[in-house]
């Protein structure tokens, strides 16, 4: 039929643009399916979820990449994980840690993992992200309990049923300083140290921009990237002998 | 009264409402003497050749796609200048100046006998907020590179005899940026005064 071979010369010329690694990845799916990741991949990524992700594939040692789409996805092999974002939600450094938790997925070992380098921001970027499978629940009861001294400021109920001994799971990072750096946001400028330091970790100033006002969130996302962003630039600066 | 070295790190410390912000600061040598360096940023603004007509200051509700294009490029990576070309780029450091303080923004000469030109409006007002947008043009006759990350102009700051309403209550078109941003010539009210005289487009006439 002719409209077959229409669509397999409009598949080729979509994976014409498509960096090879990527395209490895796609060898073992439905045709309809592999036609989703090729128009998803002949978009640019927003820089935003570039960088995060980048940050957050030291959790993993395959090579990250991760394009635009309609919503959260991922595929993978041994060398290469591939994810898809919201791409509204691209701009946004919190919302873009969702694919901490879209990795994870049911794998007790990588919550752990993630839980160790992100602390709060696993579940509250998770959130901000829309990311919510059906096992989520468990996850955030395991937050819940690990940070339910915490829950009242970040504008969440703590559970009914909290065991006042439990200290939550072991693996969770300790909640940073965040406030000056919200204070920060809030007043209208980049999250920094005073003397023109840069900030003293990704963690806090996601934090920072947890909660502050939905009007503003779109400007201050921006801010926060930043302030993130120099501090990668910082430590790469230092790195060069 | 030019602010020295000294003074610098004194404001870069005080409280956050009267804090002079520049961050981040990739090496505190960016701040010496009496001046901060500034790098270049990762967003552009590429001017074009329109297709459909000129830029009309008084029309500046025109897609502004038709003569220009944002691009961006990461450090490590590089951007080609060619001679007689302008390019909006913007500081990669956010700037806050306090309300008695302005800044001027100085090329680095280093880049200037290379023929780039960093800045023309380069005065920065009390009260400012956002990364400075800077006007780069190449005066020389050969295409140079611009590397996102480098130094290419510095800060000097003065103080006023008196403090200023914030430039946000004075009506500043472009306070908080976080990127370079396109003319706002549009905005300036005495556009209202000019159209009053029957100016406006020439075709309107």
């Amino acid at each position: 039929m002719w409209q077959d071979e229409a669509f397999k010369e409009w598949r080729e010329r979509l994976k014409a643009l498509v960096p090879p690694q990527a395209l490895s990845l796609l060898g073992g799916l439905e045709p309809t399916d592999q036609v989703s990741w090729l128009r998803r991949l002949n978009r640019n990524a927003h820089p935003v979820a570039e960088g995060i992700s980048g940050w957050l594939s030291q959790l993993d040692s395959r090579s990250w990449m991760v394009v635009p789409g309609d919503s959260w996805d991922m595929i993978d092999n041994d060398q290469v994980v591939l994810f898809a974002y919201p791409e509204y939600l691209g701009s946004d450094p919190l919302a873009m840690c969702a694919i901490a938790s879209v990795w994870a997925g049911t794998r007790g070992e990588r919550w752990d993992a993630a839980a160790r380098l992100l602390g709060p921001i696993l579940i509250l970027g998770a959130q901000e992200g829309r990311w919510s499978p059906s096992y989520f629940p468990e996850k955030i009861s395991a937050f819940g309990r690990a940070y339910a001294a915490y829950l009242p400021q970040w504008g969440l109920p703590v559970p009914a049923n909290l065991d006042a001994n439990d200290g939550g799971e072991a693996c969770w990072a300790p909640v940073p300083n965040y406030t000056p750096y919200q204070e920060q946001l809030n007043f209208g400028v980049v999250p920094h140290e005073v003397a023109g330091e840069g900030i003293s970790g990704e963690v806090a100033v996601l934090l920072a921009l947890y909660g502050t006002p939905d009007e503003s969130r779109s400007r201050l996302a921006g801010m926060a990237y930043r302030a993130i962003e120099g501090f990668w630039l910082k430590q790469a600066f230092r790195e060069v002998p | 009264m030019v602010l020295n070295e000294a003074a610098l790190w004194d404001r870069m410390s005080r409280p956050l409402a009267e804090r002079l912000i520049v961050t981040p600061l990739l090496d505190p040598d960016q701040l010496r003497g009496g001046s901060v360096d500034v790098r270049l940023g990762q967003e552009f603004i590429l001017m074009k050749r329109s297709a459909k007509g000129p830029i009309d200051p008084l029309e500046m509700a025109q897609d502004p796609r038709d003569y220009q294009e944002r691009v961006r490029v990461p450090i490590g990576d590089k951007m080609i200048l060619h001679p007689n070309q302008l390019v909006l780029g913007a500081a990669f450091e956010f700037l806050q100046v306090p309300q008695d303080l302005m800044a001027y923004v100085i090329g680095r000469s280093s880049w200037g006998r290379l023929g780039l030109i960093v800045a023309t409006a380069i005065m920065v007002s009390p009260g400012y907020r956002g990364s400075l947008t800077l006007e780069l043009a190449n005066l020389g006759d050969t295409p140079v590179y611009l590397y996102p990350g480098t130094r290419v102009a510095q800060l000097v700051f003065h103080t006023l005899t008196d403090a200023s309403p914030l430039y946000r209550e004075q009506g500043g078109k472009y306070t908080g940026p976080m990127g370079p941003e396109f003319s706002k010539l549009a905005l300036d009210r005495d556009w209202a005064a000019i159209r009053s005289f029957g100016g406006g487009s020439p075709n309107e006439k």
